[in-house]
């Protein structure tokens, strides 16, 4: 098992054996916009983020041609890509790791669910918006907030909601 | 109650055949987003699968299957479709191929419908590890 301890030893644990072009480019990107160094990540933090990058670096070599899904599904870009490492680094620490998976319709969506049915799900496409739909037991919610630097607090209301 | 021919009764078993592991999560549940229309698409394909042995309903998904092996496949009644607000339309090309229709146009609205569908479905797995 990769651990954060490799990257911080600069071994890249993102990535496969043998990255593509775009799986280190993708990488690149990634650290850039997050500024992320040796200094900057903890272990604690860093399996975490490991852990979601790593889901991330899958979509991407999985879903970045069209028809993914063999019923016609949209591809997912590369600015969704980015846009949802930045929710990664959005996210608060306190927050349960989210399931990370593709859409047919090009959207990345973070899934939090629950035993108890509860379940909210965000999706981003690199336009800077974020799509959300849940249910909380009999209630349902669904609909679309714009963000930039932070996660809308809205967003995160619903999340913690999936676990109250 | 007497219905169309092109119409559903509520026990009918709609089966949605899987081909990708995105749609399948780790715990053994089908996710939403295999139940999402293509993209500006007012219907999702699934087939009906009443009265079909395990493999005969296996070998529907490969017959009129895709470019990846199947994986496995979701099922859901017509009764829970109906219940959610989508209708389904039987059209028999090919044989027992159904639509589920009446999706709404707005984005946000149709992830709600194919979360509510997936919380209902069943999900049955091909013996192919999924990683």
């Amino acid at each position: 098992m990769r651990t954060a301890t490799q990257f911080k030893n600069g071994n890249l644990p993102f990535l496969s054996d043998n990255p593509s072009g775009k799986e280190i480019e993708l990488f690149s990107l990634y650290a850039k916009a997050n500024r992320i160094d040796d200094q900057h990540i903890s272990v604690t933090f860093g399996l975490r983020y490991t852990e979601m990058i790593e889901a991330l670096i899958t979509i991407f070599k999985d879903c970045s041609s069209p028809d993914w899904d063999c019923y016609g599904a949209l591809p997912v870009t590369y600015e969704a890509i980015i846009e949802a490492a930045k929710i990664i680094n959005l996210l608060p620490y306190t927050l349960p790791v989210p399931d990370i998976y593709a859409e047919p319709t090009g959207d990345i969506c973070f899934e939090w669910n629950s035993k108890n049915g509860h379940l909210f799900v965000i999706c981003v496409s690199g336009k800077h918006k974020i799509g959300y739909a849940g249910i909380f037991g009999e209630s349902k919610a669904y609909g679309m907030e714009y963000f930039e630097q932070s996660l809308p607090s809205g967003i995160v209301n619903n999340i913690r909601r999936v676990y109250a | 109650m007497m219905t169309s021919s092109n119409e559903l009764i509520d026990s009918e078993i709609l089966a949605r055949f899987l081909y990708d592991k995105q749609l399948i999560r780790a715990n053994g549940t089908v996710r939403h987003n295999a139940f999402l229309p293509p993209h500006q698409e007012n219907c999702l394909s699934v087939f009906q699968v009443n009265g079909l042995s395990e493999n005969e309903k296996w070998e529907l998904g490969e017959k009129y299957g895709r470019k990846k092996p199947l994986l496995g496949r979701a099922e859901i009644d017509n009764f829970s479709v109906n219940e959610i607000g989508l209708k389904s339309e039987r059209d028999v090309n090919p044989p027992r191929h159904v639509n589920i229709i009446g999706w709404p146009a707005d984005k946000e609205a149709r992830r709600m419908k194919a979360i509510e569908i997936a919380q209902k479905a069943k999900l049955f797995l091909k013996d192919i590890p999924l990683c």
